[in-house]
């Protein structure tokens, strides 16, 4: 391998990989979700209202939306919000679908019609109750906690990432797969990118609302208070660690 | 509830069962994939059962829930009557929520234990008859068992400080502990600086920031550039001799000991 192709092969393996496969002939819709920024509290007040100081793109969602990109495919981010699905587009992907959607079920739905209208080869995301519940409402394959995906003959090849082991799974298309959430860095993206999202569609879609089925009444915020306890002995420490803070 | 389906045998499971009805069917699952045994569980409920299953089977639950677009509760540690609580946003959430359907599933928190006094006998277990998949196929598995995992996507982290002395300790009464819980291995910086541990281990404002489950300080004193990387760790557990050792402030639960002792005697019982 010449230098100049050995530097090609470094910085665009993936380039250089599809250059013989023609035409970008796969699609992949992405879902972008919004979380709870962890760093800001979630306060519930007196009357059970909560409130969320400030939403954040799930960063496991944008990996996923980076990594579809880098597949050289056609890519379809799905949002609840506009600015999600424009970092989204500034990431790569090429059209966007803002739904309305209360909760993970209703999200759900939104992406079965959106998946009907749109036949995707593959639908990718980050961690979470979406992704298995939409392989179960359309009947696909599902590989969960993907640490890597690769395009194989007609499939996808999946690494999940299990409590003390590895496995490989080859799905047939069209499959979800979501992401392990240790992949939580996301790509940085470029100013002009994110100018040329703006120019980029947005179809906005409302599908009716599922009969809940349930019914808040109560809310709390989780306070991060520490036990601040001494024990006496390591029976007493282990003792505390099983049965009270239940964490080994 | 009028029927319920328990997947597979822990104990939370099958104690959110005992508490939310009289009668429940219990299925073991085997090796298989999440598709198959999904299909598996639909092919054995009828309009009017339920499931339940520990949250380490959430992708299988979700699952059946979308394929009957059934409310699904998540992080369940507590039951009374129709009504449920349960947890989003990664546990900080706590909501109360009543179940208007008959159905629902539900992924009960590991650490749900049964609140009734009367024990219900458990009903007999019987293995799922699950027909493979036709669209997922298990290519390989290999154990991670014996590396330790990484700092970042460790659930228990056993951090070192300088009062181990050389590596050779460090490794000596920290890896056994470690070991026994599965946890990934850190430093603090006094750790680092004296060339003790290596500096892709320094947790600390100069080094990774890490909020696994359990963080346990050995030997730490407590600066805050080392607080500063492990603060938000869900349960915090301090072991030093110095009884006036900062770290014991923002610890969940303190023991003065030296680790030269301690350590030994927790790895035993642990």
């Amino acid at each position: 391998m010449s230098a100049a192709s050995k530097l090609a092969y470094d910085v665009f393996p993936l380039m250089v990989n599809n250059l013989n496969e023609g035409e970008r002939s796969m699609k992949i819709i992405v879902l972008v979700r919004q979380i709870p920024d962890p760093d800001r509290p979630i306060r519930v007040d007196a009357n059970g209202h909560v409130d969320i100081v400030r939403w954040i793109a799930n960063p496991v969602d944008e990996v996923a939306v980076d990594r579809a990109v880098e597949l050289d495919t056609e890519v379809i981010a799905v949002s609840t919000d506009e600015a999600c699905l424009l970092s989204a587009m500034a990431r790569g992907a090429g059209r966007g679908y803002l739904v309305d959607a209360v909760d993970d079920r209703a999200l759900a739905k939104a992406l079965v019609e959106i998946a009907r209208r749109e036949t995707p080869d593959l639908i990718l995301m980050g961690d979470g109750e979406a992704g298995p519940r939409l392989a179960g409402a359309l009947g696909m394959a599902q590989a969960t906690g993907a640490a890597n995906l690769d395009l194989v003959d007609g499939g996808v090849r999946v690494t999940r990432k299990l409590p003390g082991s590895l496995e490989v799974l080859e799905l047939n298309m069209p499959a979800v797969v979501t992401l392990h959430r240790s992949l939580s860095v996301p790509k940085l993206i470029s100013l002009y990118a994110i100018v040329d999202a703006r120019d980029k569609p947005i179809e906005r879609l409302t599908v009716a609302p599922p009969e809940s089925g349930i019914q808040v009444i109560g809310a709390e915020a989780v306070p991060k208070t520490r036990i601040g306890r001494m024990v006496e002995s390591v029976d007493e420490l282990v003792h505390a660690l099983r049965e009270e803070a239940r964490v080994i | 509830m009028k029927r319920l389906l328990v997947l597979g045998e822990s104990r939370a499971a099958i104690d959110f069962a005992r508490d939310t009805c009289i009668r429940f069917d219990t299925v073991s699952l085997p090796d298989s994939t999440d598709d198959a045994l999904a299909t598996a569980i639909l092919a054995r409920m009828d309009e009017g059962t339920s499931v339940a299953g520990p949250s380490n089977l959430f992708d299988i639950l979700a699952r059946v829930a979308g394929a009957l677009d059934l409310p699904l509760l998540r992080e369940v540690d507590g039951v009374d009557g129709d009504t449920v609580r349960s947890g989003s946003f990664d546990g900080r959430l706590r909501e109360t929520i009543k179940v208007t359907t008959a159905r629902a599933v539900f992924s009960v928190n590991s650490n749900y234990r049964s609140t009734a006094s009367a024990a219900v006998e458990p009903s007999a277990i019987d293995a799922l008859s699950v027909a493979p998949s036709t669209s997922t196929h298990l290519v390989s598995r290999t154990s991670t068992v014996h590396q330790r995992p990484p700092l970042h996507e460790a659930r228990v982290v056993v951090a070192g400080g300088r009062s181990l002395k050389d590596s050779g300790q460090f490794e000596q009464y920290l890896g056994k502990v470690v070991d026994k819980l599965g946890a990934a291995i850190a430093a603090s910086g006094g750790a680092v600086h004296s060339g003790i541990a290596s500096s892709t281990q320094l947790v600390g404002q100069t080094g990774s920031t890490v909020a696994p489950e359990l963080y346990i300080a050995v030997g730490i004193s407590g600066a805050d550039q080392h607080v500063g990387g492990m603060q938000d760790s869900r349960v915090i557990v301090a072991i030093n001799r110095d009884p006036h050792a900062s770290i014991f402030r923002i610890a969940d639960y303190g023991l003065v000991a030296d680790l030269r002792e301690a350590l030994p005697e927790l790895a035993e019982k642990l």
